[in-house]
C-alpha cells in the first residue's frame, strides 16, 4: 500500500518535471496548423521531424555551433586547469595570509554577475576583446571559487603522507600535482567540468553582452534571434532549444556513470 | 650504504621545542630503533632525517655527507609511512617504479629492479592490482617494496606494524629482520612498542621530551639504565622504586639505608661514587622481588591482588609505606589477597639514581656482562661481513 503511494508520488512528480521537456518537444515538431489548436493537441497527429532541419538553416547554426564548441571546450579546458591547481596551492602550501586570501576568494561567490557585468565590459573594452570569443573564454583560466573550494576540499582528504611519499620518490611540487593529484579528483574534476560545461553552454548574457556580429555568435544567442520584434517563431525556437540540450545529456549520461565509479576515488587509507 | 651523524639536532614547532640537540652516531648498516612515549619527538626526528621536516639547529650526516640542506629526494633515503601511504589510482607495480620512473632510470633496469623487490617480499602475482585491493599486510610489503627498489642508503620506518594485527605483526617483524638481514641496509624504526624495539634493533634511542635519555644495546637498556626515565620505560612490569638515602661504603660500594627499610643493603658499583648527598631512588624489577621469610626480609606488606599468568605471578603488594610495588613470583606461588608478605631485594640486583635521575653505573654479573658485550659484537660481526 504504502510502496503503491510512493510509487504514485514519484511517478507524479516526474511526469511534472519532465511535461516542460515534453512540451518543448511536440512544439518543435508541431505543424503550424497544431501549434496555436485550442485546446492544445498533447498528441501531434502530423509529427514534423523536419522542422529541426528547417529551423538550423533558417540561421547560420553551423557558425554558432562551431563558435559555442570553442568557448566551451577551451574554457572548460582552463577551468578544470586553473582551478585544480589553485585548489591544490590552497590545500598543500603553507604561506602568508593563505587563509585570508581564501575567504576573500570564497567571498567572490557572494558578487552577482550582473555587478561585475559593466567593469568587466570595460576591461575587456580597454583590452579591445569585445565582439571575440576571449570575454567568455579567458576568465575560465583564472579559477572560480566555487570549484576551488571544491577542489580543494577533495584534494584534503588525500592524507598528506601521500605528497610526502612522492616527494620522497623525487617528485617535485608539480609532479605531485599532475601525477598524484590530478589523477586522483578525477571524480571531482567530471562534476566540475560538467558544471562548467553546462554553464558555459547555457551562457546568454555574456554573449549578448560581448558579442556583435552574427558571425561570432554562439548558439544561445543565436536561439534568441528567433523572437523578432513583431512575431516569434516559435517552432524553431522549440526545435532549436531540444537540438541544445542533446550535447549536455550525452555528457550528463557519461559523466554520472564516471562520478558513481567509486574505483577511482576515496580509499586512500586502508 | 652509510652510517648516519647527527649533532645538536633542534627542532620547534612554533614555541614548542620539539627536539632538544640530538646527537647520535648510528653505525653503517646498523638496525636502530627510536622508542619513546606518545609526542617524545620520535616521528619529528625521523621526518627530520628525511628532510620532510626544516630543522631549526644542528646537522645530519649520511655516509659522510651533510644532508641537512637537501631535499628530501636528494638524501638517498627512503621511508616507509605508518599508514604506508601508497598512490591509490596506480597499481602495484607503478607504485614501486614511480620513484625510478621519476629519476629517469631505464625502463628495462625499472622492471629488473621491481621484480627483484616484488620476489624478495613475495609480492610478485600482487603487481597488477590496485592498493585498495590489498590486504594490510600486503600493503605493508608494496610500502617496504617501494623503499627497496630504491636502493637508498637508509632506510627509515614509522611504526610500520602498528596497523596490523598482532598475529601479522610478529610475522612481519620476522621478516623485517630477515629483510634487514639480506639488505644489509642502514634503517631507523620508530616504535613505541618495546618488544618490537628489544627483538629487532641492533641499538635502541630511548627519547624522552625530545632528549636521548640513553641510546644502546636492548640488554643494556634493560640491566644498565642510565637514568630513572629508561629504568621506568623499559620493562614490564615497571620498575619498583623506593625514596632512600645513600652513603660510600668502601670501595666502589653505596650503602642504601631508609626508615622503611628493615636492613641496609649494599650495592656494588663499577666506579666509587664521588657525591651521595641527598635524595636517592631505589629501583628494582619486580621478577627481581624475591617473597621471602621475615628473618631475610628488606620491607613488608599486604597484598591487594594476585594476577596469575601460568607461568608466573603477578602479585601487587601495598607495602607498610603505602608504596605500590608489582612483584613476580612463580606460577603457583600461593600468595592470595589480603596475605601479609616479607620481600627481598637482592643486592646484585638493586638499580640506584641520585637526586637527578642519574643512575650510579653498577657492576654486573659476569653472566649478563658477557651477553651485553656479545649483544655488542654480534653487530661488529655482521658489519664486518657485509664490508667484504
Ligand atoms: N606539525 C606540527 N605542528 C606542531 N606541533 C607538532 C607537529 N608535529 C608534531 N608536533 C608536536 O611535536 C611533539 C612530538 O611529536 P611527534 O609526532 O614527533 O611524537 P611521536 O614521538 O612520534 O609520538 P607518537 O608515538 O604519538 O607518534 C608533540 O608534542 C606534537 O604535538
Ligand atoms: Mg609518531
Amino acid at each position: 500500500m504504502l510502496r503503491a503511494f510512493t510509487y504514485g508520488a514519484l511517478i507524479f512528480l516526474s511526469a511534472m518535471f519532465i511535461l516542460p521537456f515534453y512540451w518543448t518537444f511536440i512544439t518543435a515538431v508541431k505543424s503550424v496548423s497544431e501549434l496555436y489548436q485550442y485546446p492544445p493537441v498533447f498528441w501531434p497527429s502530423d509529427v514534423q521531424w523536419e522542422n529541426f532541419i528547417t529551423a538550423w538553416f533558417k540561421q547560420p547554426f553551423d557558425v554558432y555551433f562551431k563558435n559555442s564548441a570553442i568557448v566551451v571546450v577551451m574554457s572548460t579546458i582552463g577551468q578544470l586547469f586553473s582551478s585544480s591547481l589553485v585548489a591544490y596551492g590552497f590545500a598543500r602550501f603553507h604561506f602568508k595570509g593563505r587563509d585570508v586570501i581564501f575567504i576573500i576568494l570564497l567571498a567572490t561567490m557572494m558578487i552577482p554577475w550582473d555587478v561585475k557585468m559593466i567593469p568587466l565590459y570595460m576591461e575587456f573594452n580597454m583590452l579591445g576583446w569585445i565582439n571575440t570569443l576571449k570575454p567568455l573564454i579567458v576568465p575560465a583560466y583564472f579559477a572560480e571559487a566555487f570549484f576551488v573550494f571544491l577542489l580543494r576540499q577533495y584534494i584534503m582528504t588525500v592524507p598528506i603522507e601521500i605528497d610526502e611519499a612522492a616527494r620522497m620518490d623525487g617528485a617535485n611540487s608539480w609532479q605531485i600535482y599532475w601525477r598524484i593529484h590530478l589523477p586522483l579528483m578525477m571524480p571531482a574534476l567530471v562534476l566540475v567540468g560538467t558544471f562548467h560545461f553546462m554553464n558555459a553552454w547555457n551562457d546568454y548574457l555574456g554573449p549578448l553582452i560581448f558579442l556583435n556580429d552574427q558571425s561570432k555568435y554562439t548558439l544561445t544567442l543565436g536561439l534568441s534571434m528567433f523572437k523578432g520584434l513583431h512575431e516569434t517563431d516559435i517552432t524553431s525556437i522549440a526545435a532549436i532549444t531540444v537540438l541544445l540540450c542533446i550535447p549536455p545529456l550525452i555528457l550528463f549520461f557519461f559523466a554520472q556513470r564516471y562520478i558513481m565509479d567509486g574505483a577511482i576515488g576515496s580509499s586512500v587509507k586502508g | 650504504m652509510a652510517g648516519v651523524q647527527i649533532d645538536g639536532l633542534e627542532k620547534k614547532f612554533g614555541n614548542l621545542r620539539v627536539l632538544k640537540g640530538i646527537d647520535l652516531d648510528i653505525r653503517d648498516g646498523e638496525f636502530v630503533s627510536f622508542l619513546g612515549p606518545s609526542g617524545c619527538g620520535k616521528t619529528t626526528l625521523l621526518r627530520s632525517i628525511a628532510g620532510l621536516e626544516d630543522i631549526n639547529g644542528g646537522q645530519v650526516v649520511l655516509g659522510g655527507q651533510p644532508i641537512s640542506k637537501l631535499p628530501p629526494a636528494k638524501r638517498d633515503i627512503a621511508m616507509v609511512f605508518q599508514n604506508y601511504a601508497l598512490y591509490p589510482h596506480m597499481n602495484v607495480y607503478k607504485n614501486l617504479s614511480f620513484g625510478l620512473s621519476l629519476n629517469g632510470v631505464p625502463k628495462a633496469e625499472i622492471e629488473e629492479r621491481v621484480l627483484n623487490a616484488a620476489r624478495i617480499l613475495q609480492i610478485t602475482e600482487l603487481l597488477k592490482r590496485r592498493p585498495k585491493q590489498l590486504s594490510g599486510g600486503q600493503r605493508q610489503r608494496v610500502a617496504i617494496g617501494r623503499a627497496i627498489v630504491r636502493d637508498p642508503k637508509l632506510f627509515l620506518l614509522d611504526e610500520p606494524l602498528s596497523n596490523l594485527d598482532a598475529g601479522l605483526r610478529v610475522t612481519m617483524r620476522v621478516e623485517l629482520a630477515n629483510l634487514h638481514k639480506r639488505l644489509g641496509v642502514t634503517m631507523i624504526y620508530v616504535t613505541h612498542d618495546q618488544v618490537e624495539a628489544m627483538t629487532l634493533s641492533d641499538r635502541v634511542v630511548v627519547l624522552d621530551q625530545g632528549k636521548v635519555a640513553q641510546f644502546g644495546t636492548p640488554l643494556e637498556l634493560f640491566y644498565a639504565p642510565q637514568n630513572l626515565f629508561v629504568a621506568s620505560f623499559i620493562g614490564s612490569p615497571k620498575m619498583n622504586f623506593l625514596d632512600v638515602a645513600a652513603q660510600a661504603a668502601g670501595d666502589k660500594q653505596l650503602k642504601v639505608s631508609a626508615d622503611d627499610l628493615f636492613r641496609d643493603i649494599t650495592i656494588a658499583l663499577e666506579t666509587s661514587p664521588a657525591n651521595v648527598a641527598g635524595p636517592h631512588k631505589l629501583g628494582i624489577r619486580p621478577d627481581n622481588i624475591e617473597l621471602v621469610t621475615q628473618d631475610e626480609a628488606h620491607m613488608s606488606g599486604q597484598v591487594m591482588l594476585v594476577e596469575r599468568l601460568g607461568t608466573e605471578s603477578q602479585v601487587h603488594i601495598r607495602l607498610d609505606n603505602g608504596e605500590d610495588f608489582v612483584a613476580i613470583a612463580r606460577g603457583t606461588h600461593p600468595a592470595a589477597t589480603g596475605d601479609h608478605v616479607f620481600l627481598k631485594f637482592p643486592a646484585q640486583h638493586c638499580h640506584i639514581f641520585n637526586g637527578e635521575g642519574q643512575a650510579y653505573p653498577r657492576e654486573l654479573d659476569a653472566e649478563t656482562r658477557s651477553l651485553i658485550d656479545r649483544q655488542k659484537s654480534l653487530h661488529g660481526a655482521a658489519q664486518k661481513g657485509e664490508e667484504k
